[in-house]
């Protein structure tokens, strides 16, 4: 490990993943941060944390038929090179902080991701609700199940990877 | 300058978040992101500032824009209340575009700095997000 001099410290940029507690109705995704990656950048994404605070339903009514992907939980923050539309939980994430209830859920620091392959890489928050699809459905399917939550995290761009 | 950081001077170094997360943004309007004084001998660097276009939530018209220099729409760092002549900017080019990272925006001049993200069309809304960061000496 060497020093860092003022010129290195100059070429490493930490940009936030940050929103403030918002309602994300059932079904809804919301862009949280979009950082462009051209060569020879590179991002290290360690941290990120993902709060629900409320819900308007009892989280424990809430079963598999409820979840849009049954593997992704309540809600998640998820990580995606050139997203552009549609639902983040489909297949290619990079990354996925799930939410399994209410509470704090914060990722594993050690499991680090870096990337240098040029794109447009954004962090997604998504309500993971649809209406029951059980044949007795607990939470009748007219009503929205929505979160009150938000997320605070980082990721660190260098901009000369060599 | 190339000397190496003690850990006083590196206490002396803030990253300070310039983030919004996906918003809808009326036609003519803006919102100021992020504002920060800056005082004598103190120093910020710019390094960047992306901006994604990621709707157009009004389709089948075409854009009349208030200020054409500035395209769809635009997040910039200015000097002031006014949004005009910004110190770095990024228009909107593509879905995400973004300042060009390898020249820095350096910013001694004291005075109050603020980040706005603005909608210069008069008749399309949009749904925008943008994330940046500032280096912070003091």
């Amino acid at each position: 490990m060497g020093f860092i001099t003022e010129n290195m410290l100059s070429n490493v940029v930490d940009l936030p993943i940050a929103l403030p507690a918002t309602d994300l109705h059932m079904g809804d995704w919301v862009v949280v941060a979009t950082v462009k990656v051209v060569a020879p950048m590179r991002i290290t994404y360690k941290m990120a944390t993902l709060q629900l605070f409320a819900c308007n339903v009892d989280t424990a009514l809430i079963t598999n038929g409820n979840k849009t992907y049954g593997n992704l939980g309540l809600s998640f923050l998820t990580m995606r090179r050139s997203y552009s539309s549609g639902n983040p939980g489909a297949a290619g994430g990079l990354d996925v902080l799930v939410a399994t209830g209410l509470g704090t859920f914060s990722r594993t620091l050690t499991n680090v991701i870096v990337a240098t392959t040029p794109g447009t890489y954004s962090w997604i928050i998504a309500n993971n609700m649809q209406p029951s699809t059980d044949a007795i459905p607990v939470i009748p399917p007219s009503t929205s199940i929505d979160f009150r939550l938000a997320v605070t995290g980082s990721v660190r761009l260098e901009l000369d990877s060599a | 300058m190339n000397g190496f950081i003690t850990t006083n001077r590196y206490a002396r170094t803030l990253s300070v978040p310039l983030s919004f997360a996906q918003t809808e943004l009326r036609s003519g309007k803006s919102i100021v992101i992020a504002e920060l004084p800056l005082a004598l001998h103190e120093r910020f660097e710019l390094r960047s500032l992306t901006l994604s276009v990621l709707a157009i939530l009004t389709p089948g018209v075409v854009p009349f824009y208030l200020n054409t220099a500035m395209g769809l729409c635009s997040v910039g760092l200015y000097r002031g209340t006014m949004i005009t002549g910004p110190l770095a900017y990024a228009s909107f080019t593509d879905q995400n575009c973004t300042t060009n990272p390898f020249a820095v925006c350096v910013v001694e001049t004291p005075g109050t700095y603020r980040v706005v993200i603005s909608n210069n069309t008069n008749n399309t809304d949009l749904s925008v997000a943008a994330t940046g960061s500032l280096r912070f000496y003091y």
